[in-house]
């Protein structure tokens, strides 16, 4: 034969070896289909069927301060939280001011997070504040930063000095066909405006800021808060300019009492960005559902897997979360037992976002966790390696919310303890013919 | 087709994790065993039911290396085998297709009397699928999903022949083969609603084994030849690539027998029977259920268009009755089919083209709780150097 039908003679020779095609589909009763079987399987895991199991939280990765509101709470059911504001860039136009006038703090009212009482009104109050602070302020620190950490020389909460407004009242608007909340509050300062004004206008003086206090009962929640006012220029003084300045700081400082104690108990969300964290050690072989027999879970494929966290009664007020806010899990470089809240924090585990619906979670309700692709890949592992799942369950946004959620650690009540669900498959064993 | 099947699936029963074909499953045609034996046949040879041991004017399929010695001139041949199955059963029914190339073959003429020549062909065709839906019972509520298990590939052979004229009439040949594949399973379960992820599961099965078959063909009389093929191999081989692990089935002793008789100069009549000991590898397939294999058929080919000696062109008809080996519900089914075909010479007699088609079926309702219908055609063309 010639070259060349050598060469088709291979073409062909690869077509007959390798060219099958196949689309053959039939359709048999599942029960006896042929062909390799595999069973799908679930198990329950209760923190008791693991050879370990670790659980804590830690919060304070966020402040209030790094929130855009500002969340002022008084009565005696609903706790207190204080609001800190200072203005420290207040503008004359280069010009010297003979006196300052008319002046007033001017706050937004986010009506969606504002609660009055029965009586539909509230009263707010501006107090001077006696004490330097920053945005890291909380209840006990007037500065709490890594490193740096001023107690309120009052004691938890500071001292609160001179009333400047004795009192602003926020009530209900009603008409013949609504009810509603103003957008703004306006605090006029009056007489101590002049004084208020020149201080804050000096940037070498001790600016120590104003706290807004409720002043009988209800929680209002304050964005943007400015200070409007004019000046008399002393060239002429017949002549009053408006002016007017944005606060330089802003924050608010809660007492946290009544959610010291974090024994028994996980939590998720709020100003201080509260996380969850997890450690612990998955059995090779597991029982399923329905019988005792152990199957092999390492070398399965994981379908899914989730971390069931047991809800715990609300919080009283103000602390439960107020809306919904979303959480994601990381996985954990160390062991956060010797690291705790520094511990380093890896990749977010794929696919583990889950929204969390205060509304719809009564105590012993269930929320999942999905970490279907951290198991998966424990799963896939060697035996040697990746002995313990560790992560955190985290909000996606840090201080998203004012409130957070509690659910059941494995140390705290049984019924609340964590449980591990696993929906998983087995490998096919394929036989010989 | 597209019957759905929904059935609940107890959670946790027992992990039946299961060889091949496990007990309680469906037996279907080419699930079973080793697959489906697939013949290296050419298209006339298709069209003449299966005789394909000796034939007047060139004998093409690679059953007989002996009639290699009645080619004179170099060629190259393939046939290309498309078919579509139609299944009914008790437990399953559903239509599929199917192609493939069975046959690939070479001849080259050495010295007047010797030829010698290589070939690919078909062994046991292994591919096959299904696919059905489920729905898993979990604690979350039910979770339907969508199963699909697949077999690709097969065992096939190549072999080196030669066929020797060695005076008298008589020709004897000798091929080689070497059977090789790899047959790829898999396992994917896709759920439906739920947000579970898929499972995949899947590994290859490799084979590899020897044979050696031996021919004669005899000639007394320019009108008539009569042959016969012994084929026998050695251990074949299957390893599982992801766990390492092995089994050998022994291949069985084939003879196969025809003629090939010409009635006058323009109508040929040709017959062959086949035999394999099959059952001989029994012990190696303890739960395939194995008897021997059985075939015959024949037909007729009538040259109805022609210029002498150049070229024809030729209408075959045929019929074959087949026993395979590997069992269904209650034994070992029968093929019978009946076969059409048509044939041309092209390139002023140096090349040809053969066409054919097969109606039949493969087991029985009654007798096998499975029948399939079957429409199976080849297509082959030759070409040669003069």
């Amino acid at each position: 034969m010639r070259a060349g039908s050598s060469r088709v003679a291979l073409v062909l020779a690869v077509l007959a070896l390798g060219a099958c095609d196949r689309d053959e589909i039939v359709d048999p009763d599942p029960d006896v289909a042929p062909g390799p079987t595999s069973s799908t399987l679930e198990t329950l895991l209760d923190m008791g069927m693991l050879s370990e199991w670790t659980d804590t939280a830690f919060g304070g990765f966020a402040r209030a301060g790094f929130t855009g509101y500002v969340q002022v709470v008084g009565g005696a059911a609903i706790g207190t939280s204080r609001g800190l504001i200072r203005f420290a860039e207040v503008d004359t136009g280069g010009s010297e001011v003979q006196a300052f006038d008319s002046a007033r703090v001017v706050m937004s009212v986010d009506s969606a997070f504002t609660f009055l009482p029965a009586t539909g009104m509230t009263i707010l109050q501006l107090v001077e504040l006696q004490q330097e602070w920053d945005v890291s302020a909380t209840w006990e620190f007037a500065v709490d930063t890594l490193g740096v950490a001023t107690p309120w020389s009052g004691g938890p909460g500071g001292s609160l000095g001179p009333t400047i407004v004795s009192e602003d009242t926020l009530a209900l608007i009603v008409t013949d066909t609504t009810t509603e909340l103003p957008d703004s509050l306006v605090f006029w300062l009056g007489e101590a405006a002049d004084s208020l004004l020149r201080l804050w206008a000096d940037s070498l003086a001790v600016n120590t800021g104003l706290a807004v206090v409720v002043a009988d009962s209800g929680q209002v929640r304050l964005g943007g808060t400015r200070v409007l006012f004019n000046t008399i220029p002393v060239s002429n003084p017949d002549t009053a300019v408006a002016r007017s300045a944005s606060s330089t700081a802003r924050t608010f400082i809660f007492d946290p009492t009544g959610t010291e104690n974090i024994e028994g108990i996980l939590r998720i969300g709020g100003v201080e960005a509260w996380r969850s964290y997890v450690q612990f050690v998955v059995p090779d072989s597991v029982p399923v559902l329905g019988s005792s027999e152990l199957y092999p879970l390492r070398g399965s494929t994981i379908n899914t897997a989730q971390l069931l966290l047991i809800s715990r009664e609300q919080l009283p007020a103000p602390f439960p979360a107020e809306e919904p806010f979303q959480t994601v899990s990381y996985e954990l470089v160390d062991d956060f037992l010797v690291f705790g809240p520094r511990t380093p924090v890896g990749k977010a585990v794929a696919g583990s976002s889950v929204v969390l619906y205060p509304d719809s979670l009564a105590a012993g309700d269930t929320l999942r966790f999905d970490i279907t692709r951290l198991l998966g890949t424990w799963s896939r592992a060697s035996p040697d390696s990746l002995p313990r799942l560790r992560f955190l369950i985290r909000p996606s946004s840090a201080a998203a919310t004012f409130g957070f959620w509690e659910f059941g650690a494995v140390d705290g009540d049984p019924a609340f303890a964590p449980v591990l669900r696993v929906v998983f498959t087995p490998p096919v064993e394929f036989g010989l013919p | 087709m597209s019957v759905r099947h929904r059935f609940a699936l107890l959670l946790a029963v027992g992990c039946a994790l299961a060889p091949a074909q496990a007990a309680g499953q469906v037996k279907l045609p080419g699930v079973v065993g080793l697959g489906r034996p697939v013949q290296p046949y050419d298209a006339r040879a298709r069209a003449l039911g299966g005789a394909a041991v000796v034939l007047h004017g060139g004998n093409l399929s690679a059953v007989n290396p002996a009639s290699l010695a009645r080619i004179h001139s170099s060629g190259i041949w393939l046939a290309y085998q498309p078919e579509t199955r139609s299944l009914k059963g008790d437990a399953v029914s559903g239509d599929t297709e199917t192609a493939s190339f069975p046959l690939f073959r070479m001849a080259l003429p050495m010295s007047p009397r010797w030829v010698g020549g290589a070939a690919f062909g078909s062994m046991l065709d292994r591919n096959w699928s299904v696919q059905f839906t489920d729905t898993l019972s979990l604690t979350t509520g039910d979770a339907p999903f969508q199963e699909t298990r697949t077999s690709d590939g097969g065992v096939a052979q190549f072999r080196l022949e030669s066929g020797i004229s060695v005076g008298s009439g008589w020709a004897v040949g000798a091929a080689v083969q070497y059977f090789f594949g790899e047959t790829r399973i898999k396992v994917t379960r896709i759920f439906l609603e739920d947000p579970l992820l898929p499972y995949v599961s899947q590994t290859a099965i490799r084979a590899s084994g020897w044979g050696l078959t031996v021919g004669a063909e005899y000639q007394p009389a320019e009108d008539f030849i009569v042959g016969l093929a012994a084929s026998w191999g050695s251990d074949l081989t299957f390893r599982d690539d992801s766990t390492g692990a092995e089994t050998k089935v022994g291949l069985p002793l084939g003879l196969d027998v025809g003629a090939s008789m010409l009635l006058g100069s323009d109508v040929l009549f040709a017959v062959a029977a086949g035999w394999e000991n099959w059952s001989s590898a029994g012990a190696d397939l303890p739960d395939a259920g194995v008897e021997d294999a059985w075939r015959v058929g024949g037909g007729f080919e009538v040259r109805f268009v022609s210029s002498g000696d150049a070229w024809g062109t030729f209408l075959r008809l045929g019929g074959s009755y087949e026993k395979l080996p590997f069992q269904l519900e209650g034994g070992s089914p029968w093929e019978r089919a009946l076969a059409l075909g048509l044939g041309a010479d092209f390139l002023g007699g140096r090349g040809r083209f053969d066409g054919a088609v097969e109606f039949g079926r493969l087991g029985s309702r009654d007798a096998n709780a499975v029948e399939e219908s079957f429409t199976r055609y080849t297509f082959s063309v030759a070409v040669f150097t003069n």
